[in-house]
């Protein structure tokens, strides 16, 4: 999902503060980055259809409280750098320590398991000598 | 009918994609055959082996596009090269004719392929630029940016400044030493700038058969892993450390619990397991192998230019275009 400034903007703030109204909005942005009332509520909108926000209708106002929480949406961001948008393989935009995907089994981790401490011991042997 | 300077860079163009694509073919086969094979080698062969694989079909395509023509350009036109091979009528392209499809075929998947590869190097850059913004990333004395998330990751990405990165969920788990192995591999991955030759490789791969080109980004990504595993071992100089913490991360990354689905991958080895074997080996494997693979170049581009050759005849024969 595509974000735009404000929209990042924006989220971060409602992470911080919790649910607000466009009015709380505008009134924080206003001084450090001007723009309208307009702008803001279009803005939040956006972010409702995106699913980042939910909304509940408050006298004539609406007001916006995150639908995903922080960790979350960085745990899914990681994700799907990680991966290729969907596809099983990974990304080539990436290199990572390890692999992303669980698919080694027990017998197979008992195995590395095994060979690491055969080169351990022998080189301890080799050590001592 | 294109006649004059149009009509000869659209013969050139028709020449360059069935060129490429018989070159393909030949280098498709030649990949399947000795991807099994390729373990025989050390990492940094290997890497030179696929590059030259993937890069391979696109000078022989240029270098078909000179024996064919160069009977037509030169003084006399009857030389031992032109009753080898040769394209009639260079200067003359006709549009709705076999050249002409192949032409515009080819460009389509070129263009395609392209336009999809820069979308989703701009849709990852933005990403990450999302997670620079949301992570609160701070960076961590051993040089990786540490991103506040339960997850276990380690990663490196950027195609142009890359950077390396570390959540705090893996860093919480590791000790000072198995930190440090991390570091020093996902540092190495950014300052060889691995995202970036991943991603060419890919650009690469994109035009071979899907099974083949993902093989080959496959073995591409083991290699690259198994020299950054090398290069972790001048900071800490024990190869059971490095395998231990490739283990220990691959065991947090799958939230390792009981029994794990068997492999999926294109290897019948596991990459985890034959990166960690590399590591533990003392025999590395064997160095590039120039000659043969001068000698398969050779017989690549004689094949495939003899290959435009035939397929030219053959269907000026059947259809006169």
């Amino acid at each position: 999902m595509n974000l735009g400034e404000l929209e990042k903007l924006i989220l971060q703030h409602i992470w911080d503060t919790g649910e607000v109204d466009a009015k709380r909005v505008h009134a924080h942005f206003e001084k450090e980055r001007g723009g309208t009332l307009n702008t803001i509520q279009s803005t939040l909108d956006r972010l409702y259809k995106k699913r980042l926000l939910s909304r509940e209708k408050q006298g004539h106002a609406f007001h916006y409280r995150a639908a995903v929480d922080r960790s979350a949406f960085i745990g899914q961001l990681i994700t799907d750098i990680a991966s290729d948008y969907g596809s099983t393989s990974a990304s080539p935009l990436l290199a990572a320590f390890a692999s992303m995907s669980s698919d080694l089994n027990n017998a197979q981790l008992d195995e590395l398991e095994r060979l690491i401490e055969e080169k351990r011991s022998a080189s301890r042997a080799r050590q001592t000598k | 009918m294109i006649s004059g300077h149009w009509g000869l860079s659209l013969n050139i163009l028709s020449i360059i994609s069935v060129s490429l694509c018989a070159s393909l073919i030949f280098t498709s086969a030649a990949v399947l055959l000795i991807l099994h094979s390729l373990q025989r080698f050390d990492a940094n062969a290997k890497l030179g082996i696929l590059w030259s694989v993937v890069v391979l079909p696109w000078p022989i395509s240029l270098l078909s596009v000179g024996l064919l023509t160069f009977p037509e350009f030169s003084q006399t036109s009857e030389t031992w090269l032109s009753s080898f091979a040769h394209w009639h009528h260079i200067y003359n392209f006709e549009i709705l004719s076999w050249h002409g499809a192949s032409t515009w075929i080819f460009s389509l998947i070129f263009i395609s392929v392209c336009i999809t590869k820069i979308y989703k190097a701009f849709k990852a850059s933005s990403k990450l630029s999302q997670l620079d913004f949301f992570g609160e990333n701070t960076p961590c004395k051993q040089g990786l940016i540490v991103i506040e998330s339960a997850q276990c990751q380690a990663f490196t990405s950027g195609l142009v400044r890359p950077r390396s990165y570390i959540t705090s969920g893996l860093r919480d788990q590791l000790t000072q030493q198995e930190a440090s192995v991390v570091a020093a591999h996902e540092l190495a991955h950014a300052s060889t700038h691995d995202p970036l030759k991943k991603y060419v490789v890919s650009l690469f791969t994109a035009f071979f058969p899907k099974s083949v080109g993902q093989q080959i980004n496959d073995a591409f990504s083991l290699a690259l892993e198994q020299i950054a595993d090398q290069s972790v071992l001048r900071t800490v100089n024990d190869e059971t450390i490095v395998s231990n913490t490739l283990l220990k991360v691959s065991k947090l990354n799958s939230h390792y619990v009981g029994e794990l689905p068997v492999s999926t991958c294109h290897f019948s080895t596991h990459p985890l397991t034959l990166r960690i074997r590399y590591l533990l080996s003392d025999d590395k494997g064997r160095s590039f192998p120039i000659l043969l693979f001068c000698s398969f170049a050779a017989m690549t581009t004689v094949l495939s230019t003899l290959s435009v050759d035939l397929l030219h005849h053959a269907l000026e024969q059947l259809f006169i275009h």
